[in-house]
């Protein structure tokens, strides 16, 4: 007797860990953390540019949301901080140019989360890594 | 000041003469009048970037810090020294930018942020701020390594010659304007804060505003920036105008830079006050001043003023030939 719980102890723990992996995977597919975070630029429909050194958000007042047929800008009112973002066609798979206060910025790749109408969601990924978004609604009628 | 050979004072002087009529110089300053704080540190973070960047270009240090022959000016020492002797030196290391790797490779390519100086000193510095020396570990001449009284705390630091002060000083200035905010790490965080003005801690300002008072902007550093411009297409505008830093740091920080307060045109802005703006501008250099504009679903036809709208945010939509977008304005008492 005293063998068999011996040999049943190892058994239950193999048992119990392999359950856990298999708790965690579909955790882990719950929680992608690439897909939350496209989510949760979805479901922000503030127009914004938000980087991790400038962030304009519409409704806090101030910024200037522009559009042009080949250009979204961005301009801060208030401490005259700007971005530009220009393309030819965001549904191709050209990169499009980014300027922030003057400057030009690399982008690595880029990603269009959504697009309803005239509005859009955008997401750049910088050479440095940094991600910065996009998002541009409720802009075309007066 | 280091006196050059009869030659190179030569060519300085014709370079001078040269470069004082490179036609984007005018137009940075243009781009800074009427702005203050902020909006008057960002228009050089816009237009004081550097246009390349390129390793080679640090091959170029020891032609433009020349002397006679082979010496070569030690920056920080005020001396001369030969190039054998001479190693380069960040003001601004990459190790205080490591956050970002690309803006910590890019000021070691940026000419404004080096200098040369003897291999020996540049070993002592390792990554330490500029500041008065009180206990001193190493003397190099006139250059001292040790512990400084900062902050109130004794950290360590390096203090340059006298005559070098003034160009430190610049340099950092235009290290906090041109580079983004929030990447200070190591003594960068000591010195500099993650804020977009001033950007410099109080104490840091106290400091490098006396060095650049007492050791005003000589011929020769005139000449170096105006030879950088050539090479990567930038000024550094503390040593073209040298009066902007009272404007950002100095006696005069908050005063409008260029012009009196009286001459500038009455432009769109965020924020309105009904006791103090009784119209609202929609003049804006970002659109034409042809635009339509809305203002809460409601088309503007002529004048519109402060005493017509509540208080409270109000939004703003225009449309040009080109262009259409929107605004959010506040208005208060």
């Amino acid at each position: 007797m005293r063998k068999l719980s011996l040999l049943l102890v190892p058994v239950c723990l193999i048992i119990s860990s392999s359950c856990n992996h298999r708790n965690d995977d579909i955790g882990w597919k719950l929680r992608n953390p690439d897909e939350e975070s496209k989510k949760e630029i979805i479901e922000d429909n503030t127009s914004r540019f938000i980087s991790s050194q400038t962030k304009m958000r519409y409704d806090d007042g101030g910024i200037m949301v522009k559009k042009t047929s080949s250009k979204i800008s961005f301009v801060n009112l208030i401490n005259g901080e700007e971005a530009e973002l220009s393309y030819n066609d965001l549904d191709s798979d050209e990169i499009p140019a980014l300027k922030i206060n003057g400057k030009i910025t690399p982008i690595k790749s880029y990603e269009v989360l959504n697009q309803k109408e005239n509005d859009i969601w955008i997401r750049l990924i910088m050479e440095d890594n940094d991600s910065i978004e996009i998002v541009v609604t409720d802009i075309d009628t007066p | 000041m280091y006196f050059h050979s009869p030659m190179k004072r030569y060519f300085l002087l014709i370079s001078a003469l040269i470069f004082t009529a490179v036609p984007s110089l005018p137009d940075i300053m243009e781009y800074a009048k009427g702005r203050t704080g902020t909006a008057l540190k960002n228009s050089f973070r816009i237009h004081c970037t550097p246009q390349r960047y390129d390793p080679v270009h640090t091959s170029q240090l020891p032609d433009i810090y020349l002397l006679n022959g082979d010496d070569v000016l030690d920056m920080l020492s005020n001396s001369p020294i030969t190039s054998t002797q001479a190693s380069i030196l960040p003001v601004i290391p990459p190790k205080w930018m490591e956050q970002s790797p690309l803006e910590s490779n890019r000021i070691m390519m940026d000419l404004h942020n080096l200098l040369l100086t003897e291999t020996t000193i540049a070993v002592d510095r390792e990554s330490f701020p500029f500041a008065p020396v009180s206990k001193t570990t190493e003397v190099h001449g006139n250059v001292n390594v040790g512990y400084s009284h900062f902050r109130n705390d004794l950290i360590n630091a390096i203090e340059p010659a006298d005559e070098s002060k003034g160009n430190i000083a610049r340099i950092i200035f235009y290290g906090i304007t041109v580079y983004p905010i929030a990447l200070w790490t190591d003594w960068g965080s000591f010195l500099f804060e993650n804020n977009p003005y001033p950007s410099l801690s109080p104490e840091a300002i106290e400091l490098y505003m006396e060095w650049h008072r007492s050791d005003p902007v000589d011929m020769d550093e005139l000449n170096r920036c105006m030879e950088i411009n050539e090479l990567q297409g930038n000024i550094n505008p503390f040593v073209t105008n040298p009066e902007i830093a009272e404007y950002l740091w100095g006696k005069k920080a908050g005063e409008i830079y260029g012009i009196e307060e009286s001459q500038i045109p009455e432009m769109l802005k965020a924020s309105y006050s009904k006791h103090r703006d009784a119209k609202i501008s929609l003049k804006t250099p970002y659109l034409p001043d042809t635009s339509q504009w809305w203002i809460d679903g409601k088309k503007i036809d002529g004048e519109l003023t402060t005493a017509s709208l509540s208080e409270g945010k109000h939004e703003l939509r225009f449309k040009s030939s080109e262009s259409y977008g929107k605004l959010i304005i506040t208005i208060t008492k």
